[in-house]
């Protein structure tokens, strides 16, 4: 069980006049390899959550664990968490700051007491994984690129250090649409390959094609919880939550609506088009 | 996170002090620094103790505020006062005990300069609680205006005072921001090592100051697209005259000036 | 079988109504030096717009449709080729505080376009800047901010607003000097469903109040209801045309780097199985209406 959260609160601002629990008695547990979809609206704890599972913040209350240590614990190894999760913030971009992106990339890996040959060829899969040519980038300045392209050098500098788990807040806010096809692609491969991912998003139609499981939060609690199938077919909820279907998930509805016989789980684009193919023949 | 972040020490209200007008507090307070400076009988700075408590009073703020930054440097004034006690005229001491020389005036002196010190930043506390940075930025903008008849841009200064407070918040949590994904990323801020935490630096400052660039980059675009300019001469921003409140104000705290520089 | 709905043959208005194009743009050029070369990001792109439309210019990232717009309110010197908005020349730079009274930008990042803590100074600026007597200027502060829906706000901190309600401050800031064209540059691509919505619908409202609004996004959704949308790629114009023409296209949107909405691949698929629906929807109702005919 990698992360698991038991009863976890958290205030912001205590004692003063700002004070607000942005998180009340929340509890989850992820498991190894899932891709996880959090959904919910501005100001529900999403940010919140995973700057508390990324050991960021202090819970108020509860305990956050990981592979069953408790996180806060003071005895806890704080490198084994920057190790094991990798967070990528809204607008990662800004946390370039050195001077070749060899060194950006790198930066992460200071404390893990690897040798420079495994740094450097940890660098240059993460370069590669984000479409770039090592030798044609790695001494450039990471200043000198264009927005979508700091935007994957800072993701690099992310999965160098090869996380266990990938905390990601809406990561392809901005982007154009080729680049968001790309990025939700390169999760696919990393989800594949074994890394759990855990991904804020506002998009039904991304996250039903990529997440298996969905979690939606409110007022700092959990409001649900379960496969993105099932969590997706209660359109009325997800209306009454104020959280957007997506065109898939739409479409399916005013199906239904005009009496189609087109079931509610249909979340997926290749769903929805054998499901049509299948209610008009030829 | 929308709910956050005060613009620094100012607390809205409608007090007396609230509604005088800003340029006429920063004169008072300088009238009142002139005052407390040219004190120099105990009897003295009680009175001014005294007008400073009713200030407080009439501005409606908690005592905790208003004392402030004041509350905070209580043990530096313990021994500023302890130093000059024993330290200042030694030759007048009362008792002499290995380098401790106590003296009647070297008390005095310890007191001057508390009493000075604790005074001036009460009362400026007082000020700025009851401005809001708007209002004070504007009073400075006035206040520097004659200073135009010499060649300096007072409009450009004051524009770019406006504009730089009203980035402190963003820019303040855009630095939230950086610590956290740097922290994530192994950035070592909390670090008891002070190498590591020299190191630390970097991460923070390089981003910020390109962020810092950007949004600044960002902004004299939108300003030039809404038609700033700074090659014609802008409206003048007419104020509003001084009301009789202000006059007042300002008519007292010149009496209490005068009245201080000539007893002395 | 039925009409295609909203069709409108855009090169019969191009003939006759020409004449009167609010914006008019001829064979545009604007290069700059990179890496030891040039690159153009305008390469002799030329477009025009009627007044009072609602046009949509789309491409992605580094297109150069962003710098096709500053080239419209003058925030970019014509290099080379000709411009010209609401009958002035842009090419004379005597023209350009003129231009900027006509011709409004909001930009993308709502934290970056204010310049005071108190919303009412900062809706100010514009109309100060542009020699509006003192005495009007509350009128216009109040009239701006109820045309976005944010009237009441004079005296809040634009800092401590959402997303959404910040851009529409901003549009307010823009909107307070009366300006007949309006562009928005990507101003949704910050915000969250809610705030994009509430952007969206202000300017929809502000185009039915007669303003020629100009909409830069890479957003295929946001172009659906535009009266047209011109398609850019490698700064030279791909092909204007209804939202119907341009959107429904897949070879089109391909080449500009988009992708197409469900309602659209769905029509192509489906056609790929030999399902034809009587028209390409572009919104989910109308590809619902297409299926139930």
């Amino acid at each position: 069980m990698p992360i698991e959260l038991r009863g976890v609160s958290y205030t912001y601002a205590p004692g003063t006049v700002y004070e607000s629990r942005a998180l009340d008695g929340l509890s989850l547990r992820v498991r190894d390899g899932e891709f996880v979809g959090v959904m919910g609206r501005t100001g529900c704890g999403k940010s919140t959550l995973i700057q508390l599972i990324a050991g960021l913040l202090k819970p108020s209350a509860g305990q956050i664990l990981l592979d069953g240590e408790d996180i806060n614990d003071k005895h806890y190894d704080r490198d084994t968490l920057r190790r094991k999760i990798g967070v990528v913030f809204q607008f990662p971009e800004i946390q370039l700051f050195e001077t070749t992106v060899a060194r950006d990339v790198a930066f992460g890996l200071r404390h893990f007491g690897w040798t420079v040959e495994e740094k450097n060829a940890a660098v240059r899969e993460a370069l590669e994984r984000l479409g770039f040519d090592y030798e044609a980038v790695c001494d450039k300045s990471p200043l000198g690129f264009s927005g979508g392209e700091k935007r994957r050098l800072a993701i690099a500098g992310v999965l160098a250090a090869r996380p266990e788990i990938l905390i990601l807040d809406e990561p392809v806010a901005g982007l154009d649409p080729l680049g968001r096809d790309a990025f939700l692609q390169l999760l696919d491969e990393l989800n594949r390959a074994g890394t759990t991912i855990l991904m804020i998003s506002h998009s039904a139609d991304a996250l039903a094609e990529h997440a298996q499981r969905i979690v939606i939060l409110k007022d700092g609690q959990l409001l649900r919880d379960g496969p993105t199938e099932e969590v997706f077919s209660d359109h009325a909820a997800l209306k009454a939550d104020g959280i957007g279907a997506g065109q898939v998930r739409e479409t399916v509805e005013l199906l239904r609506q005009r009496g189609v016989d087109i079931p509610a789980d249909t979340v997926r684009y290749e769903q929805l088009l054998s499901a049509v193919c299948g209610r008009w023949p030829r | 996170m929308n709910n956050r972040l005060p613009t620094g020490l100012y607390q809205p209200g409608d007090s007396a002090i609230h509604r005088l007008d800003a340029l006429a507090k920063i004169l008072c307070l300088i009238l009142l620094l002139a005052a407390v400076v040219n004190t120099t009988t105990i009897p003295g700075y009680l009175v001014l103790t005294a007008f400073t408590a009713l200030l407080i009073r009439l501005s409606g703020v908690s005592l905790a505020s208003a004392l402030g930054s004041a509350a905070r440097l209580r043990w530096f004034f313990l021994i500023i006062l302890l130093m000059n006690l024993c330290f200042y005229k030694p030759e007048q001491a009362w008792v002499s005990w290995w380098i401790f020389r106590p003296s009647a005036e070297g008390l005095m002196q310890g007191i001057h300069v508390v009493a000075r010190v604790f005074l001036l930043l009460v009362m400026s506390n007082v000020l700025t609680i009851t401005t809001a940075p708007l209002a004070m930025t504007g009073a400075m903008e006035r206040m520097l205006s004659p200073l135009r008849f010499v060649g300096v841009p007072t409009d450009l200064v004051a524009m770019i005072l406006s504009v730089a407070i009203q980035f402190i918040p963003t820019l303040l949590e855009e630095t939230d921001s950086i610590r956290k994904a740097q922290t994530a990323r192994g950035a070592r801020f909390d670090s008891p090592r002070l190498l590591e935490k020299a190191r630390a630096v970097l991460p923070l400052v390089v981003p910020i100051f390109l962020a810092a660039f950007k949004r600044a980059d960002e902004l004299s675009l939108a300003m030039e697209a809404r038609g700033y300019r700074t090659d014609v001469k802008r409206a003048r921003k007419k104020y509003p005259p001084l009301r009789r409140r202000d006059c007042f104000a300002l008519l007292l705290c010149t009496a209490l000036a005068a009245a201080f520089i000539v007893v002395r | 079988m039925g009409q295609v709905p909203g069709t409108y043959n855009f090169y019969q208005k191009k003939r006759g109504r020409d004449m009167a194009a609010v914006i008019r743009a001829e064979k545009l050029i604007h290069s700059y030096a990179f890496e030891g070369s040039t690159q153009r990001s305008l390469d002799e792109l030329s477009l025009s717009v009627e007044p009072g439309e609602f046009l949509a210019i789309l491409g992605h990232n580094g297109c150069g449709k962003s710098t096709l717009a500053r080239h419209i309110n003058a925030l970019l010197e014509v290099q080379s080729g000709e411009l010209t908005v609401a009958s002035l020349d842009a090419r004379q730079r005597m023209n350009v505080w003129k231009i900027r009274e006509k011709v409004g930008m909001v930009f993308q990042n709502p934290d970056n376009q204010f310049v005071s803590s108190v919303i009412e100074e900062d809706l100010a600026f514009g109309p100060r800047n542009f020699g509006v007597p003192e005495n009007e200027i509350p009128e216009r502060i109040r009239a701006a901010l109820a045309a976005v829906g944010m009237g009441g706000f004079e005296k809040h901190s634009p800092h401590l607003l959402s997303g959404g309600q910040k851009q529409r401050v901003a549009i307010a800031g823009v909107l307070a000097v009366n300006p007949d064209i309006m562009i928005f540059d990507e101003v949704t691509a910050m915000l969250d469903p809610e705030g994009r919505r509430d952007v969206l619908d202000t300017i929809a409202r502000l185009h039915g109040s007669g303003k020629t609004i100009i909409m830069i996004s890479h957003y295929i959704e946001e172009a659906v209801n535009a009266d047209r949308v011109a398609l850019i790629h490698d700064g030279k114009l791909l092909a204007a045309g209804t939202p119907r023409e341009m959107l429904t296209d897949l070879d089109l949107l391909r080449r500009t780097g988009l992708t197409a909405p469900v309602p659209v691949r769905l029509y192509h698929d489906l056609k790929a199985r030999g399902r034809e629906l009587p028209f390409c929807p572009l919104t989910e109702r109308e590809l619902v209406d297409a299926l139930c005919r």
